[in-house]
């Protein structure tokens, strides 16, 4: 099955009416346009086709691992193409991308006789290039980014476990309520929903059994229990999970409940949280999918198919899947990191897409352990640290009648202080964060917050009633405070 | 004065704590009182023709003799069509506001007015109009119409029949009621229906001396608005009043659907910019301020008495807001723990207003509260500010700018 459209143009004939059909071969095609610097131009010969299509053909069952050759400085166009391909396949564009590549690989009129020259010029004029290019830009983003993954392998450890114990968490909940989490709604369940999607919050639904996963203080005992030379606090006592303090947001009880729920079911997040914090690093549980997803929640099969072991394949497969698709499992208070922004924004849409940018880039890290310096570890070591060295007298006040300043100022900082700063107040801060592109706000504000109550803080000797002084927060003036602390700082 | 001593009808423990707190006793019943927190009936006997009692300098009491002028719907609404009238033939001598006087809606008193609210139904007949007894409070007794065959079945039975609920039958047969053309378009937050309640204390009717609580709320509805006929009757989707809220399913007592002043001016303010919920702000104080202007000649300004009323806003989707009513006497049963703190603290911001800097009860006192005794508070009008005072400067700067200069927002 000779092709005969194909003249036989630079490419000297070599290309085979197999590799045609191999979208593959098009991306390799299309490649030098967008990463000249690093490729050149000359490898762009095919003169090991064959080998190049077996690779496409890996790729295409996913098997590869996108990291074995990454010693080398120089990118290898094996490499390139496959940076480039997982990304189509994170974006979700792959399929589009391969059969438009093919649709104009077969439909491209050869007039100069020039077979790569024309099928570059195609390739740009239907935007298959702005593709490509965009996804090369986002892989490199990405590489940078898994650079930066976890080294210390007590802290990767401690993450593991505190996963695990979420994760065992959200099991038992589900066995204990015998709940199958991962299926489809039914249509007519389906239908309800829909039918209530503006007023969620009169959704009937037993929310009473449901226990809180986690909380702030499980991420505290974690934290404080992470082997580190800087962190001796002996522990006791339970904090009070603060009283309901939605007194701001409950005026938007509906948007919020529209943006978690689909936050839930997004699995962009997954995919996202996966490429930055390591595939198998990421806060999930992975369930068997039930084989029969479409029927009742009658059998407990679909829960008890237990977790498909992360390190296998690194990559989610065909029968595992998050839970929830996000992979993102909610903590007591999640919600506070959607609630602000219905101050900023009329539509769902609008608070849903800002608030997945913040998460993914910011708040994700504010709980899970990572040595990151960004992370809630790095901060609350900075929070201490500004405390000794801002009230030394204080933070000795604080030691000898068992004050833990850390666990007041710990679910400040993971919740990004949303829920405790009045609404204006708390959007100046994330405004900062925002500019400053730096979380290292939350513990320096934290920190200004115990400086400025610290009379109080001095009369008082037990822990409980400390909490009580920190307890509202309706008071605070955050850019005058960070501003005093800064020019304390520098000055 | 060796001992202060307070009398209540009502134990209301936001009230008597502020008294306690005070140093005050309470009086037994045959012993004489410094200072009366009453309900409106007695305060309107204690006043009346036959009562032989007189109020000593020493004596306040919480109420105005008359304050129904203001706090009645049929006579509130009679009060501000004569003061637009006066004011609408003055016009041509006065500057022009930004704002217009029209901040109650079209307002009829039935059965009076009847042919009157015919008239305007035939000009609008798909409007929506909403009945409320005048008498009543905490929104019983209220329905919307939009057929004028309700009105008129209404109006042939007399107005004596039940169909109307449980209190028809224990209100006088002829009840009154006001029909006002229903605000179809109020502006919702999160899909819901909200009202403001606003404090205003009143120390003095002549001059008129106003104050406006800063720590308002608004009260939400806890079902989604629609206008669709089926919900016409749903009092859960129109109504915001707590006491009818709190019958539906999805009342919270967390947060008892009461939503901060300053949450919502923050959130106008980012949605809508800065300078809409200044405007939003100032044409509320507008509204107030010249709501007391209309009904400050019919008072009788009793030195010894001081008001605080709850005054019900609603904002439409234009974000103008229209006067509902006006209570004498608000709620001052609390829902959560931010409404008892909120309430504490009005009844404690009152005193420091009404009381001379001695603490002790005096009508004979000029009733100029320091800045000190009026934190908490925005002074919406205070007619006799002497050239010397602040405000009165800054009152007098801003008349040569605009007419509305004297309600205005006092930073």
């Amino acid at each position: 099955m000779e092709q005969t459209t194909w003249r036989d143009g630079g490419l000297q004939g070599k290309l085979s009416p197999h590799s045609l059909s191999t979208p593959n071969s098009t991306l390799f095609a299309a490649l030098p346009f967008h990463c000249q610097a690093e490729i050149r131009l000359t490898s762009l010969i095919p003169h090991n086709q064959t080998a190049k299509t077996k690779k496409v053909e890996k790729k295409g069952t996913r098997k590869m691992s996108p990291t074995s050759s990454a010693a080398s400085g120089e990118v290898s166009i094996q490499e390139q193409v496959a940076a480039c391909m997982e990304e189509l396949q994170i974006l979700g564009t792959l399929e589009k991308v391969i059969a438009a590549s093919e649709h104009i690989c077969i439909a491209t009129p050869l007039g100069t006789g020039d077979f790569l020259a024309d099928l570059r010029h195609a390739f740009r004029l239907n935007g298959i290039e702005t593709c490509i290019k965009n996804a090369l830009v986002l892989s490199r983003r990405r590489k940078n980014m898994k650079d930066e993954q976890e080294q210390l392998t007590y802290m990767r450890k401690a993450q593991t476990h505190f996963e695990r114990r979420v994760s065992k968490a959200l099991l038992n909940l589900q066995t204990d309520l015998k709940l199958s989490l991962l299926r489809q709604r039914s249509s007519s369940e389906a239908q309800e929903l829909s039918s209530k999607w503006d007023e969620l919050s009169t959704y009937d639904q037993d929310v009473g059994s449901i226990r809180n996963l986690y909380s702030t203080q499980d991420l505290y005992e974690a934290v404080v229990a992470l082997r580190d030379p800087d962190y001796s606090i002996n522990r006791s006592g339970d904090i009070q999970l603060t009283a309901s303090r939605d007194e701001h947001y409950f005026v938007f009880e509906d948007l919020i409940y529209q943006v978690s729920l689909c936050f839930s079911r997004d699995s962009y997040v997954c995919l996202q949280l996966c490429s930055k914090f390591g595939s198998r690093a990421q806060t999930t549980s992975r369930f068997a999918h039930a084989p029969d997803i479409s029927s009742s929640a009658s059998g407990g099969s679909s829960g008890t198919g237990g977790r498909a072991d992360g390190d296998a394949s690194g990559q989610s497969s065909v029968t595992t899947s998050a839970f929830p698709p996000s992979s993102c499992i909610p903590f007591y208070g999640w919600a506070m990191y959607v609630a602000p922004l219905c101050y900023v924004y009329e539509e769902a849409e609008d608070i849903y897409y800002t608030l997945r940018a913040m998460y993914v880039k910011y708040w994700s890290r504010l709980h899970r352990l990572s040595s990151h310096g960004q992370g809630i570890v790095a901060l609350s070591v900075l929070f201490e640290r500004l405390l000794q060295q801002q009230e030394p007298e204080l933070w000795i006040h604080c030691l000898n009648n068992n004050i833990e300043p850390l666990r007041i100022a710990m679910p400040w900082m993971v919740q990004a202080f949303s829920g405790f700063l009045i609404p204006e107040q708390l959007l100046f801060l994330w405004d900062l964060i925002l500019g400053f592109d730096s979380m290292l706000l939350l513990p320096l504000l934290a920190a200004s917050i115990f400086s400025l109550r610290r009379e109080n803080l001095h009369r008082i000797l037990s822990h409980d009633s400390a909490e009580t002084i920190f307890s509202d927060l309706s008071t605070i003036q955050v850019v005058p405070l960070l501003q005093m602390a800064l020019t304390q700082q520098s000055g | 004065m060796s001992r202060i001593s307070y009398f209540t009808d009502m134990e209301k423990s936001v009230v008597t704590a502020n008294f306690l707190k005070r140093g005050w006793t309470s009086a037994t019943s045959d012993e004489d009182w410094n200072f009366y927190w009453a309900n409106t009936q007695t305060c309107r006997s204690l006043f009346s023709a036959e009562s032989s009692y007189r109020l000593g300098d020493y004596q306040m009491i919480n109420h105005f003799p008359n304050h129904y002028e203001l706090t009645r719907k049929d006579l509130m609404v009679k009060n501000i069509k004569r003061y637009k009238r006066e004011q609408d033939k003055e016009r041509e001598t006065r500057e022009r506001s930004q704002f217009n006087l029209e901040f109650v809606p079209v307002t009829f008193i039935l059965p009076a007015d009847y042919n009157l609210f015919a008239e305007e139904y035939r000009r609008c007949p798909t409007c929506t109009w909403i009945m409320k007894p005048c008498g009543r409070s905490q929104g019983s007794g209220i329905f919307l119409v939009t057929k004028l065959s309700r009105i008129k079945k209404w109006s042939n039975e007399g107005n004596s029949s039940s169909s109307f609920g449980r209190h028809a039958q224990t209100a006088p047969p002829r009840e009154s009621y006001v029909i006002s053309k229903y605000i179809e378009s109020p502006l919702l937050i999160g899909g819901k229906k909200f009202d403001l309640r606003l404090y205003v204390l009143v120390t003095s009717f002549r001059p008129i001396r106003a104050y406006l609580f800063r720590r308002g709320f608004c009260r939400f509805c806890s079902a989604k608005y629609d206008r669709s006929t089926h919900q016409m009757d749903n009092m859960l989707v129109h109504l915001t009043n707590v006491a009818i809220q709190k019958q539906g399913d999805d009342y919270n007592p967390h947060h008892g659907g009461k939503w901060s002043v300053d949450d919502l001016l923050f959130y106008i303010a980012s949605l809508r910019g800065s300078d809409a919920a200044d405007l939003l702000w100032q044409e509320i104080c507008w509204v107030i301020g010249h709501s007391l202007k209309a009904v400050a000649p019919m008072m009788l300004s009793d030195p010894h008495c001081f008001e605080c009323y709850g005054y019900d806003i609603i904002i439409d989707a234009n974000l103008k807001p229209w006067l509902i009513e006006v209570n004498a006497s608000p709620s001052l049963s609390t829902t959560t723990n931010t409404d008892h703190f909120l309430k504490l603290s009005l009844i404690d911001a009152i005193l420091n207003v009404v009381l001379p800097p001695d603490g002790v009860p005096n009508a004979k006192w000029n009733k100029r509260p320091s800045a000190e005794a009026l934190r908490g508070w925005i002074v919406l009008i205070d007619e006799e500010a002497k050239v010397g005072s602040a405000y009165a400067r800054q009152n007098k700067a801003n008349k040569a700018k605009s007419s509305r200069s004297d309600i205005s927002r006092n930073k």
